[in-house]
């Protein structure tokens, strides 16, 4: 491979054209994820955008009591910031379980999101089929070793299950993806960034152009308790199983509002709508949040070695809404 | 690419490819053989630097995105006389083979720097992005630990 063109732009308007104008165009920031992706001929970017220099790095509060998070702020500063811990405890919980402190350090909060599947058959494994490296040449994942794939969703060609962890504490805070584009700047929510029913891309959701440059936390959740749980093989510097954010707003034991997503279930953050539907207005007992987790997971179309993962998740569930207050 | 780094406490002004990485620089271009390739790709942590202060896996960093920046590898540390950290790796006897050791010294000099130090459950965490096949595990924490202020 030809060696890459290295560009490094002053302003995000800047960067975005550049890559818009460029099919060949990868963005860089922490290097943690894009590294392993050259090496592992996963991506040929023809030019690297190295966001370093956007001031994208800030951890900022807003005018409507929201917080603005910046894509290229490093995992680490975004869990030290004291703005983010007295309000997102999920996430500052969800990226203080992510991989360990070295990676933590150089990692950006955008580049979390746009991490490509951990399927050991994508990942330096043996030179066996993957829809993602070659597409139309199969899963071998569906009928080899899939016990870490999804449960959600598994129609598609592709089985893997999303590795970000703070994305699935950002889903159940509500959070908005402020991107920026040549036509403009817009908001997605995370379920449209990261739709637990699209299938994967090699490019990912942002193939067509499109710089991520914040992450905006409401203010509707600033005051609620979250929590963030995370089962894996590992105590530390490990991929979920599964894992779950919850927030939840309570009053005098009811539920007046509730945010549950769950992780490695999906190829994006699982948002539990049908249990978060059931409960509001509620104030349950154990026996009427097990059915509503039940209800939730319904949906669930689990693979030959990975049905674990529907109990594990109906188990963290409850665990993640007893941290809440829930029951 | 031309990049400016501070290695060592030494200013550099370096020619390097666009796909190389901080390890390929210090290793293959400087000479600093003290950082270890083990995985490559982010698993061991034999590769482990400090960058700005901050620890990093110098195998999952491209050199020129660090331009200006600086770095400290484990023949920065105690180049004079023993790092206090180095020292307690040889009283706890924290090693056996000792290819994983100038990554685990340069983790744990971060540790205890960030504050991670005060239990042997934070320690065991912190440190866990370094693997050590001789499984001096124990040793390391107590190591680390036996700094803690």
């Amino acid at each position: 491979m030809s060696e890459p063109r290295y560009l490094r732009p002053d302003a995000a308007g800047e960067a975005s054209a550049l890559a818009a104008g460029d099919a060949g165009a990868v963005f860089l920031a922490g290097g943690t994820e894009l590294v392993p992706w050259l090496r592992e001929g996963l991506r040929h970017p023809t030019t690297l955008v190295d966001l370093g220099r956007l001031g994208l790095d800030q951890v900022e509060p807003l005018p409507d009591g929201g917080l603005a998070l910046g894509a290229t702020a490093r995992l680490a500063a975004v869990a030290r910031s004291e703005l983010v811990r007295a309000r997102a405890t999920a996430l500052v919980e969800a990226i203080e379980s992510a991989a360990g402190p070295a990676i933590r350090a150089s990692a950006t909060l955008g580049g979390s999101l746009l991490q490509l599947p951990r399927c050991p058959y994508l990942r330096g494994g043996p030179p066996s089929p993957c829809e993602l490296r070659r597409a139309g040449s199969g899963c071998s994942a569906r009928t080899g070793d899939h016990r870490v794939a999804a449960i959600f969703a598994n129609e598609g060609a592709c089985v893997a299950a999303h590795p970000s962890d703070p994305a699935v504490a950002l889903a159940a805070l509500d959070a908005e993806v402020e991107l920026l584009e040549p036509a403009g700047a817009r908001r997605l929510s995370l379920d449209e960034l990261l739709s637990p029913t699209r299938p994967w891309s090699i490019g990912g959701p942002l193939a067509g152009g499109g710089l991520i440059t914040r992450v905006l936390l409401p203010a509707a959740h600033a005051t609620e308790r979250s929590a963030y749980l995370k089962a894996r093989d590992r105590a530390s510097f490990d991929f979920a199983l599964v894992s779950c954010a919850a927030t939840a707003t309570l009053d005098g034991g009811v539920i007046r509002r509730l945010g549950v997503a769950l992780g490695g279930v999906a190829s994006g953050p699982w948002r539990c709508r049908v249990l978060e539907e059931r409960l509001r207005g509620r104030s349950p007992g154990p026996g009427e949040v097990r059915d509503a987790v039940d209800a939730e997971l319904a949906a669930a179309d689990p693979l030959e070695d990975n049905r674990y993962k529907v109990e594990l998740a109906a188990r963290l569930i409850v665990r993640a809404l007893t941290r809440v207050g829930v029951s | 690419m031309r990049i400016d780094l501070t290695v060592n406490g030494g200013s550099r002004t370096l020619e390097v490819a666009v796909g190389a990485t901080l390890l390929d620089l210090l290793r293959d271009q400087l000479g600093l053989t003290g950082a270890k390739r083990g995985c490559d790709r982010g698993e061991c942590g034999a590769c482990t630097v400090l960058l700005d202060g901050r620890p990093a896996l110098s195998c999952l960093t491209l050199a020129v995105s660090i331009d200006g920046s600086t770095v400290t590898t484990i023949e920065g540390v105690g180049a004079e006389e023993p790092h206090p950290l180095q020292t307690a790796f040889v009283e706890h006897d924290a090693l056996q083979c000792g290819f994983c050791t100038p990554g685990q010294i340069m983790a744990g000099i971060a540790c205890l720097e960030s504050g991670a130090s005060d239990s042997d459950e934070r320690v065991r965490a912190w440190m866990s992005g370094n693997l050590c096949r001789c499984a001096a595990y124990p040793q390391i924490v107590a190591a680390i630990r036996s700094l803690h202020r």
